[in-house]
């Protein structure tokens, strides 16, 4: 019994230790400074990254404190940010993936119109469309509306074990069937386990569907047209056979671990969005480029990443554009955070400063630049609530690429749940 | 027992009750409320009346389908697969008191404690395909590999694997107290009879520790219903719906498919289930009153 | 049976009984493996099993990655008083339900059933509301009240005190002891263990618990290890394995402390004919 005192009192001093060391800070902090709240996903090297923008742009200047704070990955923390907004305690600016942001945006005044802002302060509408798509709630109207402008910018590229190829006196391969030949050689030859690693994403869903010259809904945007009309069938029955003949390795659903399969040499290529260049460079040994992806029938990519918004609810919105046109005028800001993390400049303007300017000298960078003008988002245009359904899309990619069930059958299980999915989000 | 003063009892037990109205009975009432709405959640006024219809669309989805069948099945293979390996070692690890033993015993509960995260990354490694440990003990002993977590035959049975492998420890140290408080006197009086170590254990052990195995049994099928975190963090309910659960469903309606109004249909749905167990619970107690 | 025969039989149960602890302490070691090793040798394919040179540099870089300190302040301050508010709540009532007759007494125990049995994943969004509703996001509060009862503690320790003959509390009645000296000077004495094991059980899933923190705070002054260590995994492309195991071995290091204090407990806790 001595003992289990002996402790519980060493805790309660320890507690009253570190309540009052853990208070102070907190006290700290009112310096008549418009306190400006900041929700962000960005953890480990990348949320480290922000935290150091954000004391920059705070030791700037003497008017705002912008207070930077994680709130899970993108699905935590759009679902946490709708309970909060309901309650009435939402942040005043948000960083979510650029397919959340469409939650948010499709529900009127939840997020401020930032062009009234921008005219204000004179900084320049130059965004690149390729990623804008979802920002507004028509792609015709952006220099009307916008609900959030795009920060980490990226599109899916192409790894490729150069090393490898050259010594196998291989071509890199530019369409999925030069893909599959060049793979099934490699694989032949005992060089490699599988041919190129697939995150496990429903992004390179719609990547694969733009590619066969088609678009993912119906004009309307409420059923799959894709699978109605056939064409995504066939896409996607050749993205199974790549599977099963092991040219594709379909990454886990947790713990993904493609980039390491690339890196170690099991697979010689990786399809990979350009926001992940860092954590491929810090683990490949060998000598590798960026290329773009392998085509269908033309070369398409959708565009990702993640946005910045500000929220109507928003009390002090004056301060928190100051911290948004800091952002997005000085070289510190997005252009910083961009280059760090290999992130694709979003805006003309941004594209011209020092930082980009910098990492553009990259041919590896460069090369992911020049494919955005293939950027291709037709499922965003025509169904801007695709963040809703991507389950029902994750669970076909699984069944077809795990399990090798069949395609027809799984497409049109996959197109009756979103087409009644999508009503419901109608209704 | 008697007592003068009536209201004591009722003293005593609330501010537990208290507790439990304000943060289980309160969010249930809730829950069954929301269940007849499609909830919006951000503007709580447009949130709209629709009866059942968050039942009846719930109903057909595949994967609320799979979600029953598999949180079953979760239940009942991690009951009693636990509860038979936990008696197995238990009635082996239960006859001596070396410190040897107490070492094994510390060890078993060491899984206990682990968090979620490193448990996710290690078994998603020792379960790859490729490359993992376990297909490679398999082909060693010349059994056909497995692709375990990454397809939907053997997702369930991988998830039931690591929760096995996570419980099971704690349920044997319950059962290997149970059996060292047995009286010596009744095994010796069984020696005398002659009686063969199985017989001992069906007519003696299991007799006298059946009460911690109605406790074991409860505990662990309360848990096995659970279950949410493995889940989580091994497949995400994938392949294709194949692993996943009750409450996973419930937990991916609100964080990826934001339809809070068919979460808490679905949490009604468990809401049942779990009624129907606690009267189980009752019904199983006056039994055992019965028989003693 | 020979002596020989025998003999050779306890070798094979020692060596058998050395598996079972490998298959329990495997997973943890490797844990304590990949959180010194370096870069290349986490995403080696297959697995590194031993590193080469050990980077205990691992643990600084991951304590330092954030403000770890205040994490571990408030998983303390969080801890402790779920614990002490529990052990308040939690004996009385299991004292209540195991040795008093009442009107209602199986509904009430019924709902202390259901509480036992519903998942917070049920729970959260209700709570959430009305937490932030109060006003109370910025304090460690929503972290604390929702676990004010105990369930299965109650249930525990109720099955604990049935044991503990009427007959002690009879007579200690009759030396004019109240329900409250009873209570600390009969029944917590005489199950001890039942106590240590449910304060264990509730250290081990407060402490590991990332869902419901993630949930109930915004800012990081309130927040947990848990999250703190979450917060080591990389948004895009792959994560450092290292930094995260050293986290979490740091979130486990208390919990193996704790453990070493009470195991003797853990085992007697259900000894004493405890359950039934």
């Amino acid at each position: 019994m001595k003992k289990s005192v002996k402790a519980a009192a060493l805790a309660m001093a320890s507690v009253t230790a570190v309540s009052m060391f853990t208070q102070i800070p907190v006290m700290a902090e009112e310096n008549g400074k418009t306190t400006v709240t900041f929700w962000h996903s960005m953890s480990g090297e990348n949320g480290e990254l922000l935290q150091s923008i954000v004391d920059n742009y705070n030791n700037s200047q003497d008017q705002v404190e912008v207070v930077a704070e994680y709130q899970g990955n993108y699905y935590d923390a759009i679902a946490k940010v709708q309970t909060a907004i309901g309650a009435g305690n939402g942040p005043d600016i948000l960083q979510t993936g650029s397919g959340q942001i469409s939650v948010l945006a499709k529900e009127d005044g939840i997020l401020e119109n930032l062009v009234p802002y921008m005219e204000e302060s004179g900084m320049p509408n130059d965004f690149y469309e390729g990623f804008l798509t979802g920002l507004s709630f028509d792609p015709e109207t952006t220099d009307e509306t916008l609900l959030g402008f795009p920060m980490g910018c990226s599109v899916p590229v192409m790894y490729c074990n150069t090393a490898m190829l050259e010594e196998a006196g291989l071509e890199v391969p530019t369409t999925w069937d030069e893909m599959m030949d060049v793979c099934t050689k490699l694989i032949d030859d005992g060089k490699i386990e599988y041919g190129f690693a697939l995150p496990h994403d429903p992004w390179y869903f719609w990547m694969f569907i733009a590619q066969n010259d088609t678009y993912c809904f119906s004009e309307d945007g409420s059923t799959m047209s894709c699978v109605e009309d056939g064409t995504g069938i066939e896409m996607w029955e050749k993205v199974q056979d790549m599977a099963e003949n092991k040219v594709l390795y379909f990454g886990p659903a947790q713990d993904d671990n493609s980039v390491a399969m690339f890196a170690e040499g099991k697979t010689a290529f990786l399809i990979n969005s350009i926001g992940g260049m860092l954590s491929v460079d810090s683990a490949a040994d060998f000598d590798y480029s960026v290329e773009f992806v392998p085509q269908e029938k033309s070369l398409a990519v959708p565009t990702g990443g993640n946005a910045l918004c500000m929220l109507a609810s928003s009390e002090v919105k004056d301060a928190a554009w100051d911290f948004l046109n800091w952002m997005y005028t000085d070289n510190g800001g997005v252009a910083t955070y961009s280059a760090s993390i290999g992130y694709l400049p979003c805006s003309e303007t941004i594209a011209e400063m020092d930082a980009i300017q910098e990492k553009r000298e990259d041919p590896n960078y460069q090369k992911a630049f020049e494919e955005l003008d293939y950027a291709d988002n037709n499922h965003m245009v025509r169904q801007p609530n695709n963040g809703d359904i991507t389950s029902y899309i994750t669970a076909m990619m699984e069944a077809t690429l795990y399990d090798f069930e069949d395609v027809t059958e799984q497409m049109t299980i996959m197109n009756e749940e979103v087409t009644s999915a999508l009503a419901d989000l109608a209704e | 027992m008697k007592d003068g003063k009536k209201w004591i009892p009722y003293l005593l037990v609330a501010p537990a009750m208290a507790g439990i109205a304000l943060f289980v009975i309160y969010p249930m009432v809730n829950l069954v409320y929301m269940s007849f709405f499609k909830v919006n959640q951000m503007n709580p006024d447009k949130n709209k009346f629709v009866l059942f219809d968050n039942y009846t669309k719930m109903f057909r989805t595949s994967a609320f389908q799979k979600a029953m069948v598999n949180t079953g099945y979760y239940a009942l293979f991690s009951v009693v697969i636990i509860l038979a390996l936990a008696l197995l070692l238990s009635v082996w690890l239960a006859g001596r008191r070396t410190k040897f033993h107490s070492f094994v015993q510390g060890c078993a509960f060491l899984p206990h404690v682990i968090s979620m995260v490193s448990i996710g990354l290690i078994f998603q490694q020792m379960m790859d395909p490729d490359f993992g440990i376990f297909n490679a003990i398999l082909n060693a002993l010349g059994l056909p590999a497995l692709s375990w977590l990454r397809s939907s035959d053997t997702a369930v049975g991988s998830i039931v694997f690591v929760n096995v492998w996570k419980s099971v420890g704690y349920y044997t140290l319950i059962l290997i107290a149970a059996i060292q408080s047995i009286p010596e006197s009744i095994y010796e009086a069984a020696a005398l009879d002659n009686a063969g170590k199985l017989k001992v254990f069906f007519k003696i052990t299991l007799p006298m520790i059946s009460p911690q195995i109605f406790f074991v049994l409860i505990v662990l099928s309360i848990g096995s219903f659970k279950i949410f975190d493995l889940i989580s963090i091994m497949t995400a309910g994938g392949p294709n719906n194949a692993s996943t659960s009750l409450v996973y469903y419930i937990y991916a309606n609100v964080f990826q498919d934001f339809d809070v109004g068919r979460a808490a249909a679905a949490g009604v749905v468990l809401l049942g289930l779990v009624g129907v167990m606690t009267v189980l619970y009752f019904v199983g107690l006056a039994k055992k009153v019965h028989y003693q | 049976m020979g002596e020989k025969t025998n003999r050779w039989w306890n070798y094979f149960g020692y060596a058998a009984k050395l598996l079972v602890v490998f298959i329990f302490v495997f997973p943890f070691l490797w844990m304590f493996s990949v959180s010194l090793q370096n870069n290349d040798e986490i995403t080696a394919i297959p697995i590194t099993l031993i590193p080469s040179i050990p980077q205990w540099g691992n643990y600084v870089e991951a304590f330092t990655s954030g403000p770890f300190l205040q994490y571990l302040g408030n998983s303390v301050i969080i801890i402790v008083s779920i614990i002490v508010i529990q052990m308040a709540v939690m004996i009385p009532a299991a004292y209540g339900f195991a040795k008093y007759e009442f009107k209602g007494k199986n509904f009430l125990f019924g709902l202390v059933m259901l509480a036992f049995m519903t998942p917070v994943q049920l729970t959260f969004l209700p709570i959430y509301n009305m937490m932030s509703k109060a006003g109370l996001m910025d304090t460690l509060l929503p972290q604390i009240l929702p676990s004010m009862t105990n369930a299965f503690g109650i249930f525990l320790l109720r099955q604990y005190f049935m044991q503990i003959p009427d007959e002690l509390i009879e007579s200690a009645k009759l030396d004019h002891a109240g329900s409250l000296k009873i209570i600390l000077k009969l029944m917590l004495p005489m199950s001890k263990p039942a106590l240590t094991s449910i304060i264990l059980f509730s250290f081990v899933g407060h402490w590991n618990d990332y869902f419901w923190p993630l949930v109930m705070t915004a800012s990081e002054k309130v927040r947990p290890l848990t999250i703190g260590v979450s917060m080591l995994k990389n948004t895009e492309g792959a994560s450092s394995w290292n930094l995260i195991m050293a986290g979490n071995m740091i979130l486990v290091l208390p919990i193996l402390i704790v453990y070493c204090f009470c195991s003797k407990y853990i085992v007697s806790s259900f000894t004493y004919s405890g359950i039934k």
